[in-house]
């Protein structure tokens, strides 16, 4: 197995390469956090208080030293619409992945074991990211557990037991889908990814769904 | 270029928009000393001490040397940066070449001297500010006041005192009373004592029986020739400045518990100094070498100056290890956060005096002035969402930051168990309108920020 490359976005957390779609992906769904530094960036008068606290209401912030198996996707950016999503992207330098991106990053990485001592090699973390993203690990190794998951690279990352993350599919009848799996205590539902079917909501450009977060890659 | 403190007023000031300082208009700050700020830092100095006690002497000593060391330190030279300095120099060198004292300083707001040095050994250039403020203005408290915003800036203080003169006044006056003078002055100023360096430079030494060891230091002094006109010294190619502070240091030593044992209210005094959290050292000089002839003012002898680099070195390895203080203001930039700005400009301003200030507002990485910049008198529009981390991570890990909020912030919890929670105060307008934090200060527009300035420097 090669030594993984990783990347820091522009909030400081880590984007690993992916050979099977030639970019770099987040490790992790966008937090909280990465979006902070965002609307620190931003002159958009949409982001304002009152956009970021109807996120914070449908999905409640968690502070990285007090993530737990209980409450891990409280660090996740959700409830953001798609078009949204795209500006973030955009501050960002990154993109939505589209399905068949998404797809296979997902079966490549599912056919990989847990990578050991991932955090050493993601550079120069700060302390409060490298508190969230091992406070998250050891949480969703947990309930990885209780649900009887093999944990693969794909569930490292949190493609499973995360959030349902955008997917952009710009050939389909609804252009924004979802992929992934949230916990089950996040939001319950039947819903897998290896069916290889985007998740559609009715509305996906108006309704802001709480369990909808998203996670973005740098393609070269 | 960085910001750069005016000598005359003592703030911070952005020469890159103008080129003179509004507080200062009158005293146009040389071109050579904004010019070169990065490149030679200043070194402040400010002498202290009673009238009579030879402080104004030992300054012009002290510039006679220094002029005169590009001789024995290879690659040194100096530079009077404005005519005012050009002037002072020129009359005390021809008084220290005609033998003639100097004159007392005048009572006047001090203007300092302004020397660029350069090929300093181990430490490079220096733009050396000097006040000469006259002894008379340390005998009443108003005139503290008045005269000495540098009192209050300055890192590095020099006691300058005559122990023969202390011994023989007739007011009965000490080493103690000097104190508690600058110190009375330096509350008055709101100034904080701890953590400052306080060097007592005993002059006038050929006056005084001090212990042979010290006696033995001070003829020992390798450039005691140095001003002589026919003086001819050999380079000093393996002058170590470290080796020289150790030398220094023994001296320091031997002087504190001379000072202890036989000097009047000495012991006191240098209780007095370090129950202030003040950095005490010693240091002794003979700037002429002789007693001046009491009936004409005149020396009776070529004068060699004696240690008289001693109180500079202290202050130049002193300052070497001082940092500027890196300090951060961040106020609420969220729709309900008028009183926040109502309070703002006297707590930067007080807070100004102490290091160089940038300032933001929450929500916003960007910084909305630097120092020496006024910081923004109302709220952003649109308005911003309270968050700290994007500034905080991005702040050098020695600033001290004071934020200003009217409600919770979102994310300053994950901070709480950071290095973090001993660096920032929270300062709320209205109590309980933030969560816990452990240094939180209620503060509004009015109150003496005095307070809420100690405890985040205490921090």
């Amino acid at each position: 197995m090669t030594t993984p490359t990783f990347i820091l976005d522009r909030a400081g957390f880590p984007m690993l390469w992916v050979e099977a779609i030639r970019a770099y992906i987040h490790w992790y769904p966008l937090t909280k956090i990465q979006a902070e530094y965002f609307l620190c960036s931003t002159t958009d008068s949409q982001f304002d208080e009152e956009w970021y606290d109807n996120l914070l209401y449908l999905n409640p912030r968690v502070t990285p030293t007090e993530i737990s198996d209980n409450n891990y996707w409280n660090a996740f950016l959700t409830g953001i619409l798609p078009h949204e999503a795209q500006q973030l992207a955009q501050w960002a330098q990154c993109s939505i992945p589209t399905l068949d991106e998404w797809l296979t990053a997902y079966r490549t990485l599912k056919q990989q074991p847990e990578l050991n001592d991932a955090f050493a090699g993601m550079g120069d973390l700060s302390e409060r990211t490298r508190t969230l993203l091992e406070r998250v690990d050891a949480a969703s190794r947990k309930v990885a557990a209780h649900e009887g998951l093999t944990r693969t690279h794909a569930d490292q990352l949190l493609m499973r037991l995360g959030v349902m993350e955008w997917i952009d599919c710009p050939n389909s009848r609804v252009r924004w889908g979802g992929m992934g799996k949230p916990a089950k205590r996040f939001r319950g539902g039947l819903f897998s990814p290896d069916h290889g079917q985007p998740h559609e909501l009715l509305d996906p450009e108006t309704d802001r769904a709480s369990y909808y977060g998203l996670r973005l890659i740098r393609r070269t | 270029m960085a910001q750069v403190i005016c000598p005359f007023c003592l703030k911070p000031h952005d020469f890159a928009l103008a080129r003179t300082c509004e507080i200062c208009a009158s005293n146009p700050v040389p071109d050579e000393y904004i010019a070169e700020y990065d490149r030679v830092p200043p070194l402040w100095l400010l002498t202290i001490g009673f009238s009579r006690h030879g402080k104004t002497t030992y300054l012009a000593a002290l510039t006679l040397v220094l002029e005169n060391m590009s001789n024995v330190w290879e690659g040194m030279y100096d530079n009077a940066y404005d005519q005012a300095t050009m002037t002072a120099i020129r009359q005390m060198w021809r008084e220290a070449m005609q033998g003639e004292i100097v004159q007392k300083t005048d009572v006047t707001t001090p203007r300092p001297l302004l020397i660029g040095l350069y090929g300093l050994p181990e430490v490079g250039s220096r733009s050396l500010v000097m006040y000469d403020v006259a002894g008379e203005i340390f005998d009443s408290i108003n005139e503290v006041q008045a005269y000495l915003p540098a009192l209050k800036f300055v890192g590095t203080t020099w006691f300058l005192v005559s122990l023969q003169d202390l011994e023989n006044d007739q007011e009965g006056r000490s080493l103690t009373d000097l104190f508690s003078v600058y110190r009375k002055g330096m509350r008055s100023l709101q100034a904080d004592l701890q953590g400052r360096n306080l060097i007592v430079v005993f002059t006038k030494a050929d006056q005084v029986a001090f212990t042979p060891e010290i006696e033995e230091y001070l003829m020992l002094d390798p450039y005691q020739a140095l001003t002589l006109p026919d003086a001819t010294l050999p380079p000093a190619e393996d002058f170590s400045l470290q080796e020289y502070r150790k030398g220094m240091e023994r001296v320091s030593n031997l002087l504190e518990e001379y000072t202890r044992q036989r000097v009047k209210k000495g012991r006191a005094f240098i209780n007095m100094v370090k129950a202030e959290g003040m950095n005490l050292y010693f240091s002794v000089v003979s700037a002429l070498g002789q007693s001046p002839d009491v009936s004409s003012s005149r020396l009776r002898e070529r004068a060699r100056r004696y240690r008289v680099l001693d109180p500079f070195l202290w202050a130049l390895t002193l300052q070497a290890t001082e940092t500027t203080r890196t300090l951060r203001i961040i106020v609420d930039g969220s729709s309900t956060s008028g009183s926040a700005y109502q309070a703002l400009p006297a707590v930067w301003e007080r807070l100004a005096d102490y290091g160089e200030v940038t300032t933001y507002q929450l929500g916003d990485s960007q910084a909305k002035s630097q120092p020496g910049q006024k910081p923004p008198i109302a709220p952003p529009d649109p308005p911003r969402t309270r968050l700290i981390g994007p500034i905080l991570e991005h702040t050098p890990p020695d600033a001290r930051v004071l934020v200003f909020a009217t409600g919770p912030i979102a994310d300053l919890a994950d901070f709480a168990s950071t290095s973090w929670r001993d660096r920032i105060v929270l300062v709320q307008t209205e109590p309980g309108q933030l969560d816990a934090w452990p240094h939180t200060v209620t503060y509004r527009a009015g109150d003496d920020p005095t307070p809420l300035v100690n405890t985040l420097l205490r921090l």
